[in-house]
């Protein structure tokens, strides 16, 4: 009776594992997820339907044959380096990295990684969840995509701000030319040589001012792929002040002071860029000041342990209340004619050199811009 | 000797190319010629028989509406030229309220000499 009683049960026991057995191949085999199994030696050992979505592999293909079928050759080495850590026990690991589908595709995969263990709590293979990391990939692709296209944009926006002032800029060198001409004819015609080279000389310099202006400006229309390196921020500063000097709205342009520290000297940076980040601030505060006596914008490049910190000070009436708290935010704005991209464009540039941007109330009243770049010897210059 | 130094045209703008390739045009033209590099710098000078202004409205400290402003104070007014180049509606109305001529940078050669053949004669060619 006993004996029954206790067999009873032992069948009891082996029917709860068998369905537990039986819900759990249910739930790996609708899982979103590819979910894989192998043993030590790297032989599959299970392959649910997501991985043949995923791989393109059938389970009786794969099942039987070396995992490395799906990983590509230069990440083999990886693989042996995981297989090593989950053997020494580690319970998880996870890692972005790619595989191969069937059909030569690479996927780009997010794995996590843990260790298969018998009932005696012994390690015999590893099981792998894999996410497929492409769709993701591409939505990172995509938004990169849009805020350079942003950039772009707003720099296009700056640009427009920007026409009647580089008018006036270009005009001063055509205006010298022109003179000089008109003189150098009349001189000519009258038989008078004297001083004639040097004239013409001083035409060839204008003309080349001329042309700078222009450079500029096309430098700065370029869509051109972004490039971080070593530049003399003093001229960066000072090309991205030219630019904007005459852009003041007022007939009265703000009186402007650049001071560049001997140790700030060389920044990392993508100069069309960061003179982006300048010609907004600077346009903002031309903006500010538009109706303060005796405007003045100072800009200064200090050292700041790793990073180069650029301060832009006005002196205008300070942040309107309502916007400090989301001044960087995109299309927040105060100004009639205003897009408020302004401020968002230039976070995500100082964000993509790996550097901080901020506002403040300026000590005597106005208000300081401040952002932060990587300097150009930055090792030498351990932060304390 | 006399007749010459009241047909002295000074010119005054910020710009020491704009200022330069000015003088020379009008030297070449047959004129004297005073050059200031701002308005302070030719009020300081305060020189006397000037014929005639040429004066740059876009200047940092001073500009060109205000200098000629300051001059109608004086006792006589100098006849004067506002040259720019963002003549806007509001610049020419104020020029013109005050009596001053305008005139669009690049400037145009028969206007600019017309304007100055109008107050001063050329100096005696040597
Ligand atoms: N230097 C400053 N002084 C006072 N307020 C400022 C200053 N800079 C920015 N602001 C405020 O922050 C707001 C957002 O600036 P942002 O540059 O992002 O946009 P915008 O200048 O309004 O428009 P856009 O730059 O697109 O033409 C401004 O509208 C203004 O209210
Ligand atoms: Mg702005």
């Amino acid at each position: 009776m006993a004996k029954v009683v206790s067999s009873g049960n032992e069948n009891a026991a082996t029917a709860d594992r068998v369905l537990a057995r039986l819900r759990l191949a249910a739930i790996v085999e609708s899982s979103l997820d590819a979910i894989v199994a192998k043993d030590l030696n790297g032989i599959v050992t299970d392959w649910n339907a997501a991985a043949e979505a995923m791989l393109g592999y059938k389970a009786e293909e794969i099942i039987g044959r070396p995992i490395t079928t799906i990983i590509p050759p230069e990440r083999h080495d990886e693989e042996a380096t995981i297989l090593d850590r989950v053997r020494r026990g580690e319970r998880l690991v996870v890692f972005e990295t790619i595989r191969r589908h069937k059909n030569g595709r690479i996927v780009p995969v997010a794995l996590t990684i843990s260790p298969i263990r018998d009932d005696a709590g012994r390690i015999i293979g590893v099981s792998k969840i894999g996410r497929d990391l492409t769709e993701h990939r591409e939505q990172q692709r995509q938004l990169a995509e849009l805020q350079a296209e942003l950039i772009h944009v707003s720099r296009i926006n700056d640009m427009a701000h920007m026409v009647s002032a580089l008018a006036h800029e270009i005009n001063q060198p055509l205006t010298a030319i022109t003179n000089y001409a008109n003189g150098l004819r009349r001189m000519l015609s009258a038989g008078r040589t004297q001083g004639v080279e040097q004239a013409l000389e001083r035409v060839a310099e204008q003309a080349t001012r001329a042309r700078e202006i222009i450079q500029r400006l096309r430098n700065l229309m370029q869509k051109g792929k972004t490039e971080q390196r070593p530049e003399d921020m003093r001229e960066t500063i000072e090309e991205a002040a030219a630019l904007s000097r005459a852009a003041a709205p007022a007939s009265e342009p703000p009186a402007l002071q650049v001071q560049v520290d001997d140790d700030a000297a060389t920044g990392v940076i993508d100069r069309i860029q960061i003179q982006q980040v300048l010609l907004n601030l600077m346009r903002n505060a031309a903006e500010a000041m538009q109706d303060v006596s005796a405007p003045r914008l100072s800009v200064r490049a200090q050292r700041d342990g790793d990073m180069i910190r650029v301060s832009v000070v006005d002196t205008g009436p300070g942040l309107p209340e309502d916007v400090r708290a989301r001044l960087f935010q995109p299309f927040v704005t105060t100004k009639a004619t205003g897009m408020g991209v302004g401020l968002s464009v230039c976070r995500t540039i100082i964000e993509a050199h790996g550097g901080e941007i901020g506002a403040e109330d300026a000590s005597g009243g106005g208000t300081v811009f401040r952002f932060t770049v990587p300097a150009a010897d930055a090792s030498q210059h351990p932060r304390c | 000797m006399e007749r010459a130094r009241h047909n002295v045209v000074a010119i005054i703008d910020d710009d020491p190319a704009v200022l330069d390739s000015l003088q020379f045009l009008l030297i070449a033209a047959g004129y004297e010629v005073l050059a200031f590099g701002s308005a302070e710098a030719f009020l300081r000078a305060d020189p006397p028989h000037v014929a005639c202004l040429v004066v740059d409205q876009q200047m940092p400290d001073m500009t060109g509406l205000e200098l000629i402003e300051r001059r109608q104070d004086g006792v006589q007014a100098t006849p004067a030229l506002l040259v720019s180049s963002a003549l806007t509606r509001t610049v020419s109305e104020r020029a013109a309220a005050l009596g001053a001529s305008t005139l669009a940078k690049p400037l145009d050669e028969d206007d600019l000499l017309r304007f100055v053949a109008e107050h001063a004669a050329p100096a005696p060619s040597t």
